[in-house]
């Protein structure tokens, strides 16, 4: 019998959910400010809200 | 399962998102910019301070647990409580991000990127779930996020105010 390979917890972990959630704002707020074509800047503006959304749902997880 | 529970999830959330859209409409159309940037500043300050733990205050919440029988429901009864919970209304409320986010959509944030935030929501309350089975059948992820908690909510908080006042200054 081949023994079930161990998941690699720390992808599963709030901290690295967090860091993720952080470094794809930081990326959004970096184009938003500097991109200079329309498209890119609204779509950076978008992503930010939406990493705005995932913190603030993210951070209800406690509540269950 | 998870995707009947996901869907409701968005579906709560896109619901509460247009009304507070809807809601927002006046402050939008009739307080000049400068005057919306400084409400919402006013409400994220004291939010990013309760957050941090540095202020203590009470948010509006439904202070009801979530039955264990919940974990039974079929798919329509997985959907509705999904919607129940991307709603933010369901249960309680320990962070007040998610008021956040409702008074930035009625004073900063435009009628179509509501629906953005709305669906990012969704997506972050969705984590919990599909983070914690993965993690073990045991339900000791909650543990890990109880631990966790004073690291990852200051995090959360400066990545969801850093985020929007970005996006005020992109507008």
């Amino acid at each position: 019998m081949i023994p079930a390979r161990s998941r690699p917890r720390w992808l599963l972990h709030p901290i690295t959910a967090v860091v993720l959630l952080l470094v794809i704002g930081v990326f959004g707020a970096f184009v938003a400010l500097t991109a200079e074509r329309e498209l890119a800047v609204a779509g950076a503006l978008l992503l930010l809200v939406t990493v705005a959304g995932a913190a603030a749902g993210f951070a209800n997880s406690g509540s269950t | 399962m998870v995707r009947y529970f996901g869907t409701g999830l968005l579906l709560g959330a896109v619901l509460v998102a247009f009304a507070a859209a809807a809601l927002g409409a006046l402050p939008q159309a009739l307080l000049p910019e400068a005057v919306r940037d400084i409400l919402f500043g006013l409400a994220a300050v004291p939010v990013l301070l309760r957050e941090c733990g540095l202020l203590r205050f009470p948010v509006p919440q439904n202070a009801r647990l979530v039955p264990e029988d919940v974990q039974h429901l079929r798919q329509w009864g997985a959907m509705q409580f999904g919607f129940e919970m991307g709603t933010g209304m369901r249960t309680y409320s320990p962070s007040a991000l998610p008021h956040l986010a409702l008074v930035a959509i009625v004073f900063i944030v435009p009628f179509p990127a509501a629906f953005a935030l709305a669906a990012g929501f969704a997506l972050g309350r969705l984590a919990m779930p599909l983070l914690s089975n993965a993690w073990s059948d045991d339900g000791a992820w909650s543990q890990v996020w109880a631990r966790s908690e004073r690291v990852v909510r200051p995090l959360l908080a400066l990545t969801c105010v850093g985020a929007l006042v970005a996006a005020m200054l992109g507008w």
